[in-house]
């Protein structure tokens, strides 16, 4: 080889001259297969989108049974009976007489007026019977 | 074994084990010198080659048998060899090419470098080359991969393999007279 002539291809091979560790490769598949996923991870998320179907239908459901349920304590609650209200109205001290009267409208006042069709000749024989005549007269 | 069904067996989950740790001892030490003269060291060597056959195995679902097993390997591990040199040498501020020739200035003080001065001066004239014919020469003349192989690796026709190369050589050699 003269110093302005150099064919690679005539020459003996130079190597790249990289080395590697001593047993390197005895140990190399054992690291690698560490380091790979250890299931199908295609499984994984289709068992998991099983499950929340499962608990999509599952609260559909219990939706479901829940509505009629729902509307019969809905509609108990609507018809309580007029006496009940009645009953609490009268016996309740803290609503004043005044507090009554502004609620009621003047529909409730027409009927709440009661008839008294007495004829004079009642009126007469009741007082005459009744002893106590003269006292009420004085007072 | 036709490769087909040794495909099959990699695929099969029951045979993928066994299957996946043939393709290891097959092609770990082939694929390790492929990658070593990408990167150049050992450390980064042994990072990118465990990545290679976690991604082969990743992807083994979508291998469609359309080329080779090995070119489709080779291409992994070269796409990942050179998208590693590009992350280091981004990390470090500094381009790809610089990166590598200050690799092979300190190749000396490499305890897993073994070679003399015609091969530092070797090392050193392949990266003053083009990335693809870098990649070419140290293919065809390193790992001795025949032309056909490493265009179904590479995606260029073998004529344009061929022009890489022989630019490759005529390059290298006025840089060894010269140096």
């Amino acid at each position: 080889m003269t110093m302005n002539e150099f064919k690679l291809d005539e020459q003996p091979k130079i190597k790249s001259g990289f080395k590697v560790p001593e047993n390197y490769f005895d140990d190399f598949s054992a690291k690698v297969l560490k380091q790979l996923p250890e299931n199908e991870p295609k499984i994984i998320t289709l068992f998991t989108r099983k499950k929340t179907w499962l608990y999509a239908v599952a609260a559909i459901i219990i939706i479901a049974l829940s509505i009629p349920i729902y509307t019969t304590i809905l509609t108990q609650e609507s018809t309580l009976d007029k006496t009940t209200i009645e009953n609490y109205l009268t016996n309740q001290d803290a609503i004043s007489d005044d507090e009554l009267v502004n609620l009621l409208d003047e529909d409730d006042i027409q009927k709440m007026k009661i008839n008294f069709n007495i004829e004079d000749k009642a009126i007469e024989d009741l007082l005459s019977t009744n002893s106590n005549l003269e006292e009420y007269i004085i007072n | 074994m036709e490769e087909k069904d040794f495909i099959q067996k990699l695929l099969n989950p029951k045979t993928q084990n066994v299957a996946f740790q043939e393709l290891l001892h097959e092609y770990q030490k082939p694929l390790y010198n492929h990658i070593r003269n990408i990167v150049l060291n050992h450390d980064d060597t042994d990072d990118v080659l465990q990545n290679t056959f976690v991604k082969v195995f990743q992807h083994l679902k979508n291998f469609k048998g359309d080329s080779k097993l090995f070119s489709w390997m080779y291409r992994i591990a070269t796409n990942e060899a050179i998208t590693f040199i590009n992350l280091k040498s981004k990390r470090n501020g500094t381009t790809s090419e610089a990166l590598q020739s200050k690799i092979v200035d300190n190749l000396k003080a490499d305890s897993f470098f073994d070679g003399n001065e015609i091969q530092i001066k070797l090392q050193k004239a392949i990266t003053l080359l083009p990335e693809k014919q870098q990649l070419v020469f140290k293919m065809k003349y390193f790992e001795e991969i025949k032309y056909e192989a490493m265009s179904d690796v590479l995606g260029t026709s073998v004529g344009a393999l061929k022009a890489s190369y022989h630019h490759a050589v005529k390059k290298i050699e006025i840089y060894m007279i010269s140096n």
